[in-house]
């Protein structure tokens, strides 16, 4: 894949936000940035559907978070206090773009949240926040893009 | 009185709900006690009345719970010779009172044959001991006139003021005489079943244990109420949490889900809630005069039920628990009253319920705090660590050179914190859903480096060096599936637990691991030279929040969950942990299976020895 862009998907996330300003995501994305990859940070699910939906240049990866406010999209549906909006908001990225493999990063540690994301097809791995800092995530990211044997 | 105004003789079967292959309204354990309280009580009883009324003979029948017919159990004023070749049997001997009636009644002359044929007394019984009149008084349910619990016969002496037709003043005298005997009887059928109950409380608590949410101990408690009292529906209901209802959380029978809402703001159930009391519903016709509050109306007539408060260790009452029989024909005759027995039952189930949730309440809002706690920990934890790494790499490129080595030493900090985390995980939630990630491993590299450098800082704050841990044999395992993370924890605590407690000479200190490969497992055994393991405690070390008596007196910080959760991780890994020796040196051993080498473990059946 030649494609060297990132989404970002997390609540923590506060748009436009440097450090000092509450903003720890920025750490995870400059360490992206610092590695050449392109970074798009998104919010939650509303701004990570409206990324996808309209004709955008392709993701390498998504690294999606579990645990985050339902938004508009998922207003109508149980996300158990949003501890499921991650997995919904997968599906409907599975549908839009199959092909991206989805690096789940999260604060979420129960195993049948974690077991059924380990079933999906296009979630290649699933990391615990506290145990990845943003340079472990960039290696995960490199593995993901690395050549198939 | 006349002969032929004696009714029917039929007296068995008294109750005919009283199902014989059910074994009757008591459950089958309570049978043995409820005949032996019977038949103590009832003795006690005639033998009062025969010296206090001047009687020649008194004689007892009471129901047999099995077969519903009234059993001779008493009898006082015949010497036992006599007795012993005397068989009254209610077959063939009138006990007196019939069920239709149920009043005092006098018998002018028991020689006589009653017209079926069936005598008062034996004949020869009669003869000996002179009878002539003859009182009979029941003993009848107080919750439910229509069950005749026993039958007391009177045998008047020649001067008593019994031997002739009775007049008010001692109908009503008798009257009590039999109503003081039911109360008796109840009570002390009351204790039995009290003590039944609880037994069946400590199987609420074994079948409770384990259960996090209410609905599932509401469902517990539900049939076992319904085994109890043998009923054929069972609904409990709790507070809701703004404390203006009551909802059904649980039941059994399926009669609520059909017919009645699930938040009750009206109804018996809501009522018995709102009044803090029981409530007896009895489907009978004669229930004018009783003093119970009557629920079912009379468009409900084929229902009978129970419903009683649940009250927490105030007394405050905290739900309901709802016993109901329905017929199965529309004359309702094989519906089986409840009675203050059941009503006792239940009660001490609830009771024991009621403060069950109480402590499920307390320790469920002690997990939604930690559950928070931990969450709200994880993101400052999460960017603490990213702000180190981030000014690490920062320095590094201004080739910024600090006089000591502050990111090591914070590094090792935010790793603390990480694993404090993955401990309170362990804590809040069971072990067994911790999500666990299997990565073939070099043992000593992956596991047994980095735990030896997290316990660097506590090895240099006791004057300890990290060369006082040596380790040898760990170079020849193979990688092993493992979660390396708390694999890693898993021998950090064991090396910390040796560090925290050594308090001999510095120099002296030393610990030593050592891997063996055996024919069916890694053995990975942990020695040290410290303070050692008390005897008596070599397995209560292993639970959790249990810390060794030598641990109590020192200034050492811990909770005693180092251990508990070394095991449950090496449990997860299909593996064990124990403990080999006390003390010089204290060992430790790990096992974990040679299968690790091939592939994770099931975890289907890893750590099953456990649960």
């Amino acid at each position: 894949m030649d494609s060297k862009r990132v989404l970002l998907v997390d609540d923590e996330i506060v748009p436009g936000a440097i450090p000092g300003e509450g903003n720890y995501m920025w750490y995870y994305a400059q360490a992206l940035r610092d590695a050449g990859f392109e970074v798009v940070e998104v919010t939650g699910p509303d701004a990570a559907l409206e990324t996808l939906d309209k004709p955008h240049e392709p993701f390498c990866v998504i690294t999606l978070d579990i645990m985050m406010p339902p938004g508009k999209t998922f207003a109508e549906t149980d996300t158990q206090q949003g501890l499921r909006t991650g997995l919904l908001l997968l599906d409907k990225i599975t549908v839009l773009c199959p092909q991206v493999p989805v690096l789940v990063l999260t604060n979420v540690n129960n195993a049948k949240t974690v077991g059924e994301l380990r079933g999906r097809p296009n979630v290649k791995a699933v990391l615990f926040k506290p145990d990845y800092t943003p340079y472990m995530l960039v290696e995960e990211v490199r593995k993901v893009l690395e050549p198939v044997g | 009185m006349a002969h032929d105004s004696v009714p029917d003789t039929q007296i068995a079967p008294v109750c005919p709900w009283w199902d014989a292959q059910k074994g009757g309204c008591y459950a089958p354990e309570r049978l043995i006690s409820y005949k032996l309280s019977v038949q103590q009580l009832v003795q006690k009883f005639t033998d009062s009345l025969l010296r206090d009324w001047g009687c020649r003979l008194v004689t007892a029948w009471s129901l047999d719970p099995v077969g519903g017919i009234l059993v001779l159990t008493a009898v006082s004023g015949a010497d036992k010779a006599l007795l012993a070749a005397v068989h009254l049997d209610c077959a063939k001997h009138l006990s007196g009172v019939t069920v239709d009636e149920r009043v005092v009644k006098y018998f002018k002359d028991v020689r006589e044959p009653y017209p079926d044929g069936r005598q008062f007394g034996d004949r020869d019984l009669i003869k000996a001991l002179g009878l002539r009149s003859m009182i009979s008084v029941p003993v009848l349910n107080t919750a439910n006139p229509n069950q005749v619990l026993s039958v007391i016969n009177l045998f008047p002496q020649s001067g008593s003021p019994l031997n002739q037709e009775l007049t008010p003043f001692y109908g009503r005298q008798l009257e009590a005489v039999g109503d003081h005997l039911a109360i008796k009887l109840e009570t002390c059928l009351m204790d039995a079943s009290v003590a039944f109950a609880n037994r069946l409380r400590i199987d609420l608590i074994k079948l409770g244990a384990g259960k996090r949410y209410p609905e599932r101990q509401c469902k517990v408690v539900a049939r076992l109420v319904e085994k109890a009292v043998e009923c054929n529906a069972v609904g409990v209901f709790l507070e809701t949490p703004d404390e203006k209802g009551i909802e059904l959380l649980a039941d059994v029978g399926g009669v609520y889900r059909q017919d009645r809402p699930r938040n009750a703001a009206s109804g018996p159930a809501y009522a018995v809630w709102k009044s803090n009391r029981e409530v007896l519903s009895l489907d009978l016709r004669q229930e004018k005069d009783l003093d119970v509050e009557v629920i079912c109306s009379n468009t409900q007539e084929h229902l009978t039920g129970a419903h009683i408060a649940l009250r927490d260790v105030e007394g405050k009452p905290r739900g309901v628990i709802s016993c109901i029989n329905r017929s199965s024909d529309s004359s309702h005759q094989q519906i089986r009253p409840f009675t203050f027995e059941d009503v006792a039952i239940v009660s001490a189930i609830g009771q024991a319920f009621a403060q069950q949730m109480e402590i499920l309440l307390a320790d469920r809002q002690r997990l939604e705090s930690l559950t928070k706690l931990a969450h709200e920990l994880r993101v400052p934890v999460v960017a603490f660590r990213a702000v180190l790494e981030r000014l690490q790499t920062e320095c590094a490129r201004s080739k910024y050179v600090f006089p000591y080595n502050h990111f090591e030493e914070m590094t090792i900090y935010t790793d603390v914190m990480r694993r404090l985390l993955t401990e309170l995980d362990f804590i809040r939630l069971d072990p067994a859903r911790i999500p666990m990630e299997f990565k073939a491993t070099p043992f000593l590299a992956v596991i047994v480096q980095p735990a030896r450098r997290f316990v660097e800082p506590l090895l240099r704050k006791k004057g300890l060096a990290v060369g006082q841990i040596r380790h040898e044999g760990l170079d020849g395992f193979p990688r092993l599936y493992l979660d390396q993370a708390l694999m890693t924890q898993t021998v950090f605590n064991l090396l910390d637990n040796a560090i925290k407690y050594y308090h001999g000479d510095r120099r002296a200190f030393h610990m030593m691991i050592t891997g063996t490969v055996l024919s069916d497992c890694y053995e990975i055994s942990f020695q040290d030279n410290g303070p050692g393991v008390p005897k008596g405690l070599e397995e209560q070390i292993f639970e959790f929040g249990v810390r060794g008596h030598a641990a109590h007196g020192d200034d050492v910080a811990g909770e005693g969950i180092g251990l508990w959760f070394a095991r449950e991780v090496v449990r997860r890994h299909g593996g064990s942990l124990e403990l080999r020796r006390n003390a010089n040196p204290t060992e430790f051993v790990m096992c974990l299976p040679r299968s690790l080498q091939y592939r994770p473990p099931d975890l289907a059946t890893a750590g099953e020895e456990e649960s």
